[in-house]
């Protein structure tokens, strides 16, 4: 047992004691969560710093409201459903189409809009929020991922998920639901994480359930090697994310939309570790390494990144 | 920085709790151990006659404080008796009175004694008994003379009389005065009776000692008696049944004299029955009993001072941090995953009370009841504060049906349910429907029984009888606990669960 936690201290892992302690509760002010635990104002904050996501239809605040639910719904064909204050992929709904007065999930099941208010309902009463307080749901646009992530993904919306640390990216990875994951993009619930390289943005070897695979395990393809398209900017808005919340350490999703290139998708203030099994690299040498720099500029954060966080097994 | 700060807190918190520990163990001798009993007993008395219809007057005897012997804690229960305490001829005497009493009668009297063994009990001389009068009149009062004349040829001294006198009454020839003395009767109270006696007619002051066998949790213990006689200006204790001058071991000197322990007028068919049992808490509470007398701040400032019920609430609420500090340890040193923060704690706190295995079985029969009712909720799509509510309520029936239900069945256990925290209960209802809905009943049941598993950790760090009486006694010992909580927050060490978790990274593939 003493010899995996002096191993796993060598290879610099940081582990959830660590990360509350020397991280979490010192670079993340408590004054800035509101920020980022209300999807509905980071998106508001991101349009202010001119970064761009996924469109806002609209926003359910009182059970009132859910009464215009279906005209609302009507004017478009596929949308996303999700809690404000939801965590982990919870309580997130997608709808793909609209049939007869039905919609369409992307599991391919049709649902009625009486089943939508109420998960709306469910929304607004908190199931998903932490601590159960109220919540607000949110109604946007449904991304189109990247054709590059099509034979990588099965259902669900792959993401990017890029650690900054002080405004400089440290770490990424690509999630990839798999149909154990149900369509959610999260490393515990079953879906694959692929460490990304951040010099180049490759794909390296792939992690599911806390062992390295090669391929995909619903589409049976490859999953390492891939280079991410538009890597410069997502480097770019997770570098810039630091300004826009201020928040030391601090996990930025973004996904790849066909159409309008990267959207930033979500902030975390309090990110998984899961992140160092898919690099299979420790976070600590690196987090060290920028807590002695001083940055004057996001491109010289991202030019830092570039350099030093080369992966080793690339 | 802070972690040299939170270090150094740690430390003083820590010295603070160890000292004021010390200093209540060193110098106020609380005792350490629970086992450390000071010999401290609780006799309980339970007196019945049958009364008809006359004034009643009983009179019980009493144990009384001397030196050695301390009282600690008296009761007396009786129903509607007047109740009087009297010393009189060297005895106290329980005095209870009736104008009308009919029917069998009963009556309790609970004393908590300690005796110290270092401090024999050396009586001094008491001249408000008249010891001479020997009570032996006629034929018997010749017998005892002449013994008395024959031994006091053959003694040096009142102790060598004494000795004599004892082993010619324990082996009469059967023809013998000493027979006739003892007509026929040798039980070691009549060989007392006879020899304070034969004392008294040899002009040796002497008296009867009745005095009770203190062994650990003995039901209807009985009476024993011995002697004591004057000698250089004090009583010496004899034991004629060991033939040696000191009492009986661990015996209680209760009363002098012949008189009964419980004599009634106005009654009849009186019965005494006596029970014995040490304690746990003794060597604690004669600590404190003696603080009172040296008046020490910080010996008064101690919880047994507080009235009974609180003492037992602050048993009690002493115990969560122990449960606490062992949550923190499972949850941040080992990473187990509980249901709300707290929540195995106040299960544990009420398996205290219900006894663990009827405390699981109830616990989880509410749980898994709530939970079907909850599924049903699930189906009418209520709002979520409503929905809430529905389950407190739901559960307070659900314990109140089960403990009319195990009451009409005779299973009194039952009826403890109604001390779970309800709203607990609720909440792990409803989280654990959320949490099987979004994540498969797997990941409900590690959690729950994850949460069990904590409460029974904590169930048996809370119940630990040494770790109770450290909370009670040392109360300042929970000082280290917070040093070593306030430690573990600045623990920024893996979790044993991320062990396993982060193996991949060891670098031994």
């Amino acid at each position: 047992m003493f010899g995996i936690a002096k191993k796993i201290r060598a290879a610099g892992v940081i582990g959830v004691n660590q990360r509350n302690a020397d991280y979490i509760l010192k670079y993340n002010s408590r004054r800035f969560y509101p920020l980022v635990d209300d999807k509905i104002r980071t998106k508001l904050l991101a349009k202010k710093f001119g970064i761009a996501v996924p469109e806002l239809y609209a926003a359910i605040e009182i059970q009132r409201q859910i009464n215009d639910l279906p005209k609302l719904l009507s004017l478009h064909d596929d949308f996303v459903i999700k809690p404000a204050h939801g965590s982990q992929g919870e309580g997130i709904t997608v709808i793909t189409g609209q049939t007869r007065g039905y919609f369409r999930k992307s599991d391919g099941s049709l649902v009625a809009s009486e089943d939508l208010k109420f998960q709306v309902s469910n929304i607004l009463s908190g199931i998903y929020s932490l601590g159960g307080q109220p919540d607000k749901a949110i109604i946007e646009y449904r991304v189109k991922f990247d054709p590059i992530f099509e034979h990588i993904s099965y259902r669900g919306v792959p993401d990017v998920r890029i650690i900054i640390f002080m405004g400089v990216p440290v770490m990424a990875m690509v999630r990839l639901p798999t149909q154990e994951s149900g369509g959610k993009a999260n490393l515990h619930q079953g879906c694959i994480g692929a460490g990304v390289d951040i010099a180049t943005g490759q794909t390296l070897h792939a992690v599911w359930k806390n062992s390295v695979v090669q391929d995909h395990p619903d589409t049976g393809h490859q999953v390492a090697g891939l280079v991410i398209p538009h890597w410069d900017q997502l480097l770019d808005i997770a570098a810039r994310s630091y300004e826009m919340t201020g928040l030391g350490y601090q996990g930025v999703d973004l996904v790849m939309d066909q159409k309008f290139g990267p959207l930033l998708l979500e902030l975390n203030a309090r990110p998984g570790l899961n992140i160092q099994i898919a690099n299979r690299e420790g976070l600590s040498p690196r987090l060290k390494k920028i807590q002695v720099k001083h940055f004057s500029s996001v491109r010289e954060r991202v030019a830092f990144a570039r350099e030093n966080f080369r992966s080793i097994y690339v | 920085m802070k972690q040299k700060h939170v270090f150094i807190l740690c430390l003083f918190v820590f010295l603070l709790g160890l000292g004021l520990t010390g200093y209540r163990w060193l110098e106020l001798n609380f005792p350490l151990l629970p086992d450390e009993t000071a010999p401290t007993w609780r006799i309980e008395i339970q007196a019945t006659f049958e009364a008809k219809g006359a004034p009643v007057k009983a009179s019980l005897m009493l144990p009384q404080e001397t030196t050695g012997i301390s009282i600690l804690d008296e009761h007396f229960v009786s129903r509607g008796y007047g109740l009087s305490t009297e010393k009189t001829d060297g005895n106290r005497r329980l005095y209870l009175t009736k104008r009308q009493a009919d029917g069998k009668q009963t009556f309790w009297y609970q004393a908590l004694i300690y005796q110290n063994p270092i401090q024999e009990n050396i009586a001094t001389m008491d001249y408000s008994v008249n010891p001479r009068s020997s009570g032996l009149s006629g034929i018997d009062l010749i017998a005892a003379q002449e013994i008395s004349r024959s031994i006091e040829r053959a003694s040096a001294d009142n102790r060598t009389f004494v000795r004599l006198l004892s082993s010619r009454l324990k082996n009469p020839r059967s023809t013998t005065k000493e027979s006739l003395l003892l007509s026929g009767n040798k039980r070691s109270r009549s060989v007392s009776k006879v020899l304070v006696a034969v004392l008294r007619v040899a002009c040796i002051p002497a008296r009867l000692v009745n005095g009770l066998a203190l062994t650990p949790d003995r039901r209807s213990a009985r009476l024993t008696s011995w002697i004591e006689f004057h000698d250089e200006g004090r009583w010496v204790p004899f034991n004629p049944a060991t033939g040696l001058f000191q009492k009986p071991r661990d015996h209680l000197s209760w009363w002098h004299g012949e008189e009964p322990l419980l004599s009634v007028v106005g009654a009849v068919k009186s019965k005494t029955e006596i029970a014995v049992s040490g304690m746990l808490f003794s060597a604690f509470r004669v600590a404190q009993k003696e603080g009172e007398t040296r008046v020490d701040p910080f010996s008064t400032l101690s919880l047994s001072g507080l009235p009974i019920q609180t003492q037992e609430v602050y048993r009690l609420l002493l115990m969560v941090p122990i449960g606490i500090f062992l949550l923190v340890i499972l949850r941040n040193v080992i990473g187990l995953r509980t249901f709300g923060t707290f929540m195995p704690v106040l299960i544990a706190l009420a398996f205290r009370q219900t006894d663990l295995l009827y405390g699981v079985f109830l616990f989880s029969l509410v749980l898994g009841v709530g939970l079907l009712i909850r599924f049903y909720l699930e189906h009418l799509k209520l709002l979520l504060v409503p929905r809430l509510a529905c389950i407190v309520i739901v559960v307070i029936f659900l314990m109140t049906l089960i403990s009319i239900v195990s009451y009409k069945l005779g299973w009194d256990r039952g009826l403890s349910v109604a001390l779970f925290p309800i709203v607990i209960l609720a909440m792990t209802i409803e989280r654990m429907t959320v949490v099987w809905d979004e994540r498969g009943p797997k990941e409900a049941l590690i959690q729950v029984s994850g949460s069990f598993f904590v409460a029974l950790l904590c169930f048996y760090a809370m119940t630990n009888d040494f770790v109770e009486y450290w909370t009670f006694v040392f109360p300042e010992a929970l000082l280290m606990i917070l040093a070593l909580t306030l430690g573990l927050g600045r623990y920024t060490g893996y979790r044993l669960v991320e062990l396993p978790r982060f193996k991949v990274l060891s670098g031994s593939d």
